[in-house]
């Protein structure tokens, strides 16, 4: 049992021992959950709204984020024509903001479903080949060992800041828990009667591991990739904060407050705004994770 | 026991051998030559030279990393490229400080987080529950930096409560009442994360906890609830905490670069901020490999404390 709690440690628990459901049974089971609960809808709202705008960006915003107008500097939210007012050069808050949710979600997501397809990789060879278990578990626990935002930094501060070094870094440093997770997932799957039957009928390892263990692993994965997205959100936008993202001008909301720091007496929308966004987006994944957990899981609702 | 904390010894040691060889070849990731680099655009060719072989780039890798992993156990983690001072000395003098800050934080998200699950498993559904599971998902949502900036907005521009930067005043008594008054905002920011975790997770063992067996025959003996709660779930329930709470103080020395940076704070975490901003390599290999094996060592120590609480893990392991 202790086992099991200690994996909690995020704030997430996963079943090792539990069948698939066919994908309509999940889709039908995600959607009865929706609609049962309000918080949930306006959480997947909002994830929809922002991806929505990021698509839609070049329309919606009323300028170039990038437009400089050092006459009309730190104008006030409210301000005609710039309804959450400008930044210290005079670019428009809300077009920034618009433009700048292309690259959050982006580098939000990306490196999720990357560091994903390698977890996933790594904890299914590790799960499966016992073998290469041993050393592949003590890799693991020494990426472990770095707390996740001073390794990035320190992968990105070496290959230079640039918005595809951050992604990299943040993918390098999301691997090992996704292995992880796969990983005791398929330690639990291996010795399900359906995986012996499998291998008795004298399936290919290829086959178990393709047709009868990674189907099983998908639903955990997703749950545990939405709460991944909500924290990369954050993490992403952190890099960027300390310069180690997206360069300016290019709008991004992690690069957008740091630029803010600067005139926060003076003009304290420049850098709360983005802030805002940040925490509404990482937000509703979270929501949403918790959400996808409970109805995939009806056992762990607490 | 002693068995137990030799043998959790011994296993840190290839942990601690695997940092140092992926700190060691994170650096060697620099793009082109690692020597020009360093030396920076406006270098002569003697320079890059002498820097190149100072560092011993000219000389195989395994032995570089021998080289480099033989100073670092001595201490020497080499000289900081844009101050020219030995890093040992510059990492240590700030450390001081990044402690200071991440245990006033610990301190903070301790007693915020645990009572807040205890209240929220014990009172399940109530108010209290719903109020303090909603804050802890905010919690766990926020921009460490942007909570900074919040506070700093609130709290030292708008109301003028405390410092919004530095560690102690520039005039005045600069003593511990000084130095609590300046602490008191990032050591707040910097809890929020791991404050919101812990509750969370108290509140879920808790109640697990008080579903099992030997809580149902307290219960059934009569012991009043409160009793229930303090003397027979709550031991068993924060175990898995105290394995968080070590996990977290890795969180709090990483988190601390951004409070630092936001709060101006001079810890570590801004020295390596300023160290990135002049891409004084040495500087951030030697802060990482620091914080990393402080990382480590921290949770050897939770390890062994956690044997000591419960003795299934002694034996199972």
């Amino acid at each position: 049992m202790s086992e099991s709690r200690s994996v909690a440690a995020g704030s997430a628990r996963f079943d090792t021992d539990r069948p698939r459901r066919d994908s309509r049974g999940f889709s039908a089971l995600v959607w009865r959950r929706l609609r049962r609960e309000p918080v949930l809808l306006v959480a997947l709202g909002v994830v929809v709204a922002v991806v929505l705008t990021a698509v839609l960006a070049p329309r919606l915003a009323p300028y170039d984020p990038t437009h400089v107008a050092p006459q009309i500097r730190l104008a006030a939210p409210g301000t005609a024509g710039h309804a959450l007012g400008t930044d210290e050069l005079g670019r428009d808050v809300l077009s920034r903001l618009i433009w700048g949710s292309r690259i959050s979600l982006i580098v939000g997501i990306v490196p999720v479903v990357l560091s994903a397809l390698g977890g996933i990789a790594i904890g299914l060879i590790a799960g499966y080949y016992s073998r290469l278990d041993q050393i592949i578990t003590r890799s693991l626990d020494v990426l472990f060992a770095f707390p996740a935002i001073l390794l990035a930094l320190a992968i990105v501060s070496t290959l230079g800041p640039s918005i595809y070094n951050a992604m990299l870094a943040i993918t390098v440093v999301a691997i090992p828990s996704f292995a992880r997770l796969v990983r005791s997932l398929v330690l639990g799957l291996r010795q399900r009667p359906f995986v012996e039957a499998a291998q008795s009928l004298g399936a290919g390892t290829r086959r178990i591991l393709w047709r009868h263990i990674l189907p099983n692993t998908v639903s955990s994965v997703i749950v545990y990739g939405t709460f991944e997205t909500g924290k990369t959100i954050v993490f992403a936008a952190a890099l960027s904060f300390l310069g180690l993202g997206v360069q300016p001008p290019t709008p991004e909301w992690g690069a957008m407050l740091s630029e803010g720091r600067t005139v926060l007496a003076t003009a304290w929308q420049v850098a709360t705004i983005p802030g805002i966004a940040i925490f509404l987006v990482s937000l509703s994944f979270n929501i949403l994770g918790d959400g996808l957990r409970d109805a995939l899981d009806p056992r762990q609702t607490l | 026991m002693l068995r137990f904390g030799i043998e959790r010894l011994l296993a840190t040691i290839p942990v601690l051998v695997g940092v140092s060889i992926v700190v060691f070849f994170t650096m060697k990731l620099i793009p082109g030559d690692a020597a020009q680099v360093l030396a920076g655009p406006q270098a002569t060719r003697e320079q890059v030279a002498l820097i190149r072989q100072s560092l011993g780039l000219d000389r195989p890798l395994y032995v570089q990393y021998a080289t480099w992993l033989g100073r670092a156990v001595r201490g020497n983690l080499g000289r900081s490229i844009q101050l020219e001072a030995p890093v040992t000395e510059m990492v240590v003098a700030r450390l001081r400080n990044t402690l200071v800050l991440a245990i006033a934080a610990s301190v903070l998200a301790v007693a915020i987080g645990v009572p807040a699950g205890i209240l929220s498993a014990t009172h399940k559904s109530s108010i209290i529950d719903r109020a303090s599971m909603v804050v802890a998902l905010f919690g766990n949502s926020m921009p460490t930096f942007w909570l900074g900036l919040v506070f700093i907005l609130v709290f030292s521009l708008h109301f003028r409560l405390f410092p919004s930067n530095g560690m102690y005043s520039l005039r005045g008594p600069a003593g511990f009442p000084d130095l609590l008054w300046h602490l008191t905002l990032p050591a707040l920011t910097l809890a929020g994360v791991p404050a919101a975790v812990l509750a969370r997770l108290t509140r879920s063992n808790l109640l697990e906890t008080l579903t099992d067996d030997y809580v149902r025959t307290a219960r059934a003996k009569g012991l009043r609830e409160p009793r229930v709660v303090a003397r027979h779930a709550l031991g068993n329930a924060l175990l898995p905490v105290v394995t968080l709470i070590g996990i977290q103080v890795g969180y709090l020395l990483g988190g601390s670069i951004l409070v630092e940076t936001v709060f101006s704070w001079p810890g570590l975490g801004l020295q390596l901020y300023d160290a990135i901003g002049a891409r004084d390599l040495p500087l951030v290999q030697g802060g990482v490999l620091l914080v990393a094996t402080m990382f480590v060592l921290i949770n050897l120590c939770v390890d062994i404390f956690y044997g000591v609480l419960d003795p299934r893990i002694r034996y199972s392991a």
